[in-house]
């Protein structure tokens, strides 16, 4: 019978800690709930990809150094008899009062600050297009070989070097080889890269590198 | 009761925003087993503009007498790729440690050297004989396309730095192949790399 009492003493002061309970827990849930509802129900944008490849691109930049590259660049220099009067063209090694082989190397370089990124939502593609390479700085020459198989006076090889960097200059200025290969070696390993990274967003997505 | 249910759904929701879908450490050695490591990875395109020199011997026998040597110069062009065997890359966890071995980069495939390079009139040549000639001829322009072929494979695969570099590259893909089928955020897991020299 006592108990009873007592139980009736206590119960009003029971309802007053639950509705103190429930005055706290409802603004929690519902900051919770809300929370929920944007990482679910607010879709990744296109614009979130793109920071996202950014963001990414800055990193593999960096580890996978695809700023620059270095190619071996070795050319055949012709130094005329008569500068007024040569047929360069000639393939015969008698018609030149000499003629080299240049050892060189020329530095590319990708300058990847004017990388676009356009994500194609229609047709589920990320495309990441890099600006074309251009030549840094002045070729690299190494050694000179005189191929006349005749001796050459040991004071024209300071001549012989400037010819070999003349030479590789306007060849590498014509080669429409170069600048497109320089874009390729990084291309290669981007397309490898993104084709992972791409499915923590949406595997249905393919990223192209151009 | 209502007590309990809340403090239930509290728990379910807070799970839920702190897990966001991620996989448990134990999953993490199934995940990473499921890393497809078959075929090769090029990472790695290099390009060459070199120069050939090609020796053509005069023939022995009585109608050569008077032929000399020739020897032939030419610039060529061409690429080969370079990259790693992923069947020799080892990935073992241990735990939430993961120890990755990467093999050293190869050449992969041919290269690819510019055939348009070889015709003769892209060519120097010395002097011929005045009196018996030993033409540079067709065939001697095959040769020497051969011999580019072999001359670039040569050099790339000595190319200590640009091996290395192809092998960096192949890391980076791997660690992000890692990262994607690990279900588990970086901090998570420790990768310990080990490299072929």
């Amino acid at each position: 019978m006592e108990k009873e009492v007592e139980k009736e003493k206590n119960k009003p002061e029971q309802i007053k800690i639950v509705t103190k309970n429930k005055k706290i827990t409802i603004p929690i849930l519902s900051i919770v709930v809300v929370v929920l509802l944007i990482i679910f129900l607010v879709p990744k944008g296109e614009e979130n990809i793109e920071i996202k490849v950014k963001s990414s691109l800055d990193k593999i930049v960096e580890k996978s150094d695809l700023e620059t590259v270095n190619i071996t660049y070795n050319v055949i220099a012709k130094k005329c008899k008569d500068d007024k009067n040569c047929d360069k063209s000639s393939n015969n090694i008698k018609d030149f009062e000499y003629v080299t082989s240049c050892k060189g190397t020329i530095t590319a370089g990708i300058d990847f600050s004017n990388v676009k990124i356009n994500v194609d939502k229609k047709n589920k593609k990320v495309v990441i297009k890099l600006p074309d390479a251009t030549i840094k700085g002045s070729p690299n020459v190494g050694s000179v070989k005189f191929l006349n198989g005749q001796d050459v006076p040991a004071d024209e090889l300071p001549n012989a070097r400037n010819l070999c960097e003349e030479t590789l200059i306007k060849k590498s200025k014509e080669d429409n080889k170069l600048i497109p290969s320089a874009k390729e070696q990084a291309t290669i390993v981007l397309e490898e890269f993104y084709n992972q990274w791409i499915k923590a967003y949406d595997s249905s997505y393919k990223v192209e590198v151009q | 009761m209502n007590k309990l249910k809340l403090l239930v759904v509290m728990f379910l929701s807070l799970s839920l925003l702190t897990g966001c879908g991620q996989t448990n450490i134990k999953d993490l050695a199934e995940n990473v087993k499921k890393i497809e490591l078959t075929g090769n990875l090029v990472t790695y395109q290099a390009y060459y503009h070199n120069v050939i020199e090609y020796d053509k011997k005069a023939p022995s026998g009585f109608t050569h007498i008077f032929e000399k040597d020739r020897k032939l110069f030419a610039e060529y062009t061409g690429t080969i790729k370079l990259g790693i065997n992923l069947s020799k890359v080892k990935v073992e966890v241990h735990g939430n440690e993961i120890n990755a071995f990467i093999p050293k980069a190869t050449i992969i495939g041919e290269p690819n050297v510019s055939e348009d390079d070889f015709k003769s009139e892209n060519f120097i040549e010395d002097e011929d004989s005045f009196i018996n000639k030993n033409p540079l001829t067709i065939e001697d322009s095959s040769k020497a396309f051969d011999k580019a072929q072999e001359e670039m494979k040569n050099l790339a695969s000595t190319d200590t730095e640009l091996l290395a570099m192809a092998q960096k590259r192949a890391k980076v893909v791997i660690e992000e192949n890692i990262k994607q089928f690990s279900g588990l955020n970086e901090g998570k897991y420790t990768i310990n790399w080990e490299y072929e020299q």
